[in-house]
């Protein structure tokens, strides 16, 4: 990490979350930046923030709007949104849209900590990709194409693989079908594709395929691969 | 002691009555009144008939008898005007708004009163009540007496006799439309085929004569005048009569070839020819008319009865309108578009050949239709300029709508028959939409009842089980802010895990209640595409961690499962819910089991604890909302909502949710079952 503190824009129009927000990321050495609407965040995006936080829910611009707005004027900020449960439409719709995660209300600081640490992990790596990634026993050498399991090596289909490459590279990052199905066939094969590669992927790297430690379900949205310890 | 409660059990048994009486006549439904007595008034044409129809339904209620308006159709109702024709169709109108029968039977050869007492023998009828003939003496020693008649032969049925002036009451609205005379262009077919039946009776004549040497031909002739009044009615009758006279007289009449008759006797019979002819001809021809006439009331009778049965099929008010709408435009072959109030104003609801939209002229009229209980429109007194002619839709408890009508053909609209039809179809069609709006009410009346029910116990829920937990999170928070010098370490941990143990607790319930309420209004549409099942069973897992972390969980999924189509969010909440449920219910430290299995054409997952079980009484009570198991004397907390949205997420998915107890030892089992697609995908992934 740099030496200057990393700045974070939250926008959000509910007072307590915000001062939730302020007190919690603070003594995470985060510096923060607060609009209580749309217009301020967007006044406020001049200042460079290097996260952007933004409730879909405000007063004054709907938050898919303010979504595209915000990635109109700054293509590369990570943006991780806070989303009411049951509307997993929406966050299909804003990750489409370019945000980077999302967390559900109510949210334990724990969870969007972990969550703004795979954005800015992905942010900072875009350009230099870790040779070997390692999360609990498994083991994936993205230069040598090479998969391992407590270090025995796992045979994986030349799909397979493409599909642990594409979640490896955004290890923490929840990735919805679309975005998956896109990189690895096109956008117009049926999700169920997918499904049944996980499946396989899951047989083939997790100890319990039915209760997955690596290759997580977001029920309704996507898959995302823990991040490494 | 006895005869007074007898007496007060009769006054009750009255009171009772009157209830449903009035009841069932605020809605004119033709209720299961008692087999007591049953009144029948005559209608004829005379005006003062529907103050007959109002005295029939006073004495109706009094006696709480049923009432039936008999109109006997006899061969002067065919010299009828279309003004007294209408009258007499309005007040057998009248007759079923006020909740009585309307019948038109066909006249016999006797007297009217023959007619009615067979009818009213045949029925049951106990009184008849008839209206006081204004006829002079002279006619009544002529024509008979309807009500002399009927009051010699009644038997034992009493007969009101009613004067007429004092009961006219609110006469029917005179009819505002012009309608079209029944346009019959002269057809001289049938005289021609006269002309040719004379020349064959006449060939049939000469040859009898020079064969057989008969002198009398002239029944051949009248045979051929009784072949036509059958056939082609009463003038082309009269027309061969004159002319089969003529050549009676021209060619078998000495001095033949001259229409000369110079025998007196000769002329007698000529007398009588020309005498019988006539007599015949009408008689035939009469019968024809009548024929024809029963033949197209047969016709339209059985048009309406398929028409009202189809109408007593429907339930949704589109489906009626629909109905009507095309009915009318079907039998009358016109254009047909139904309006019915909305907002305030009215608006058109249903039309054959489809229609949306009216013209601000069309508009008015069917507005002034709407608003003054009359027609208007084209052909009308009221705004004429308009394409259309509307007419109000009424019912016993006032006008419900207004159709409207037009036809290409210029000029007046319809016939006076076509009026009638039109009429009748109007009422049946009026009558149906009343049906669908009294059932839409009381569903209406029902619901509210049991949203009543819903509201009592969410408010007992939510005083309970939102309050219950919100006193934790603000007595332990409190407790920190206030005391938090004096708390140990280990003591401050644990008012922090309370706090966010009953918060996520209150997080759970509300998301309960919002499921439940979308389910209730019908918000859930699933989104449902093919899932392995044992990847939600995952996520479910994950989900529910906290919650099962003094449980163990055991999987016994069966590989090789078809993928199923189903939501995914809502499966793996109804798994959760499942789970939750499970958690509560069975002591910490005992195995939860879930399992999977395909079953012919479908796949089961089924979830089992090692609880208590469920009492028998409650396996299906438990689905029920806010209902809860009594575990012991006390009751756990819980929304009482979990099961309930299992099971209509479940449904909403095609699916089934049951509940069972265990057999090879206490525990409760829930057994979901949903059907393999009929063709599963198959998917190459060889790749």
């Amino acid at each position: 990490m740099t030496a200057a503190p990393i700045k974070v824009l939250v926008i959000d129009d509910e007072p307590p979350i915000r001062k939730l927000l302020r007190m919690g990321l603070t003594t995470q050495g985060y510096q923060i930046l607060e609009a209580p609407n749309g217009k301020t965040g967007l006044e406020l995006l001049s200042q460079g923030p290097d996260l952007v936080i933004l409730d879909l829910g405000l007063p004054d611009i709907q938050g898919h709007e303010l979504l595209r707005m915000i990635r109109a004027r700054n293509e590369s900020v990570p943006i991780v949104v806070l989303s009411s449960r049951g509307d997993e439409v929406g966050k299909v719709q804003a990750l489409d849209l370019g945000a980077d995660d999302y967390v559900t209300k109510p949210f334990g600081l724990d969870e969007l900590l972990a969550r703004m640490r795979a954005a800015l992990r992905h942010q900072l790596q875009v350009h230099g990709e870790r040779p070997i990634f390692k999360v609990g026993d498994l083991s994936v050498d993205l230069v040598r194409r090479i998969v391992k399991v407590s270090n025995n090596v796992v045979k994986l289909s030349p799909k397979e693989y493409d599909l642990l490459r594409v979640l490896v590279q955004h290890a923490g990052k929840v990735l919805t079908h679309k975005f998956l199905l896109g990189e690895l066939w096109d956008e117009l094969v049926d999700a169920q594709y997918l499904r049944v590669y996980v499946r396989q992927l899951r047989q083939k790297i997790e100890a319990e395929p039915e209760r997955p430690q690596y290759v997580l379900t977001e029920t309704g949205i996507g898959y995302r691969l823990r991040a490494p310890d | 002691m006895t005869a007074l409660r007898e007496l007060a059990l009769r006054r009750t048994a009255d009171r009772v009555d009157e209830q449903l009486l009035a009841e069932l006549q605020t809605h004119a439904i033709t209720g299961p009144w008692a087999a007591g007595e049953r009144i029948l008034v005559c209608i004829s044409e005379d005006p003062r008939a529907a103050g007959l129809v109002r005295y029939a339904k006073r004495l109706s209620d009094r006696l709480h008898a049923v009432f039936t308006a008999l109109s006997v159709e006899t061969r002067r109702s065919l010299r009828l005007t279309e003004e007294q024709r209408d009258r007499i169709a309005d007040t057998l109108r009248l007759a079923e708004a006020l909740g009585g029968e309307a019948i038109t039977i066909p006249g016999g050869d006797r007297s009217i009163a023959d007619d009615v007492i067979d009818y009213a023998r045949t029925n049951n009828i106990t009184q008849v009540i008839i209206g006081k003939t204004s006829r002079s003496r002279w006619f009544e020693i002529l024509h008979g007496s309807v009500v002399h008649d009927l009051v010699r032969r009644s038997g034992n049925i009493s007969v009101h006799v009613i004067a007429g002036d004092d009961i006219i009451g609110e006469p029917i609205p005179k009819k505002t439309v012009r309608t079209a005379e029944e346009a019959k262009p002269f057809d001289p077919r049938p005289y021609a085929i006269a002309l040719v039946a004379v020349a064959i009776a006449l060939g049939v004549g000469e040859a009898i004569q020079s064969w057989f040497k008969i002198e009398n031909v002239d029944l051949v002739f009248l045979t051929a005048v009784v072949g036509v009044a059958v056939r082609y009615g009463l003038w082309p009758s009269i027309f061969t009569s004159v002319v089969a006279s003529l050549c009676y007289n021209y060619f078998f009449l000495p001095p033949i070839y001259t229409f000369t008759i110079t025998d007196p006797t000769n002329v007698l019979a000529f007398f009588f020819f020309i005498v019988i002819a006539i007599v015949v001809s009408n008689v035939a021809a009469r019968v024809r008319t009548q024929a024809v006439v029963a033949m197209g009331r047969a016709r339209a009778t059985e048009s309406l009865y398929a028409f009202s049965r189809k109408l007593a099929g429907v339930g949704a008010l589109d489906d009626v309108l629909w109905a009507t709408a095309y009915q009318t435009a079907l039998m009358l072959k016109v254009r047909v578009v139904l309006l019915l109030p909305e907002n305030g104003s009215i608006a058109v609801k249903a039309g054959y050949p489809p229609e949306d939209t009216l013209d601000s002229a069309d508009l008015a009229a069917a507005t002034w239709a709407w608003e003054n209980n009359r027609s208007a429109g084209r052909g009308s007194d009221t705004l004429p300029g308009a394409k259309r002619l509307f007419m109000p839709m009424r019912t016993g408890r006032g006008v419900i709508g207004v159709v409207g009508i037009d036809r290409d053909k210029p000029g007046p609209l319809l016939t006076p028959d076509e009026r009638r039809l039109l009429d009748a179809l109007i009422d049946q069609g009026a009558l149906a939409i009343e049906r669908v709006r009294l059932v839409e009410d009381m569903d209406r009346v029902k619901r509210t009842v049991e949203t009543d029910r819903l509201r009592s116990a969410l408010l007992t829920s939510i005083s309970h089980d939102l309050k219950t937990p919100l006193a934790a999170v603000l007595g332990s928070a409190s407790t920190l802010r206030d005391l938090a010098g004096k708390l140990t370490e280990a003591e401050k941990a644990d008012l922090l895990a309370t706090i966010v143990d009953e918060s996520e607790r209150l997080n759970r319930f509300i998301a309960n209640l919002l499921d439940m309420t979308k389910l209730e209004s019908g918000a859930i549409v699933p989104n449902m595409s093919a899932h392995d099942l044992a990847e939600i069973v995952g996520s479910a897992l994950r989900r529910a961690n906290k919650i099962l972390a003094q449980h163990h969980v055991e999987l016994k999924l069966a590989t090789e499962l078809p993928m199923i189509e189903l939501d995914a969010v809502l499966f793996e909440q109804v798994l959760f819910n499942i789970l939750d449920n499970a958690a509560k219910y069975a002591p910490v430290g005992t195995t939860i089991l879930i399992r999977s299995w395909r079953d012919v054409e479908s796949v089961c997952l089924q979830i089992l604890d090692e609880g208590e079980g469920i009492p028998s009484g409650d396996l299906e009570r438990i689905f029920d909302k806010f209902y809860r198991v009594k575990k012991g004397d006390q009751v756990l907390a819980g929304t009482g909502l979990g099961l309930g949205i299992s099971r209509g997420f479940v449904e909403a998915m095609n699916g089934t949710i049951t509940a069972a107890n265990r057999t090879d030892r206490t525990g409760a089992v829930f057994t979901i079952r949903l059907p393999v697609p009929a063709e599963p995908k198959q998917l190459d992934t060889a790749a």
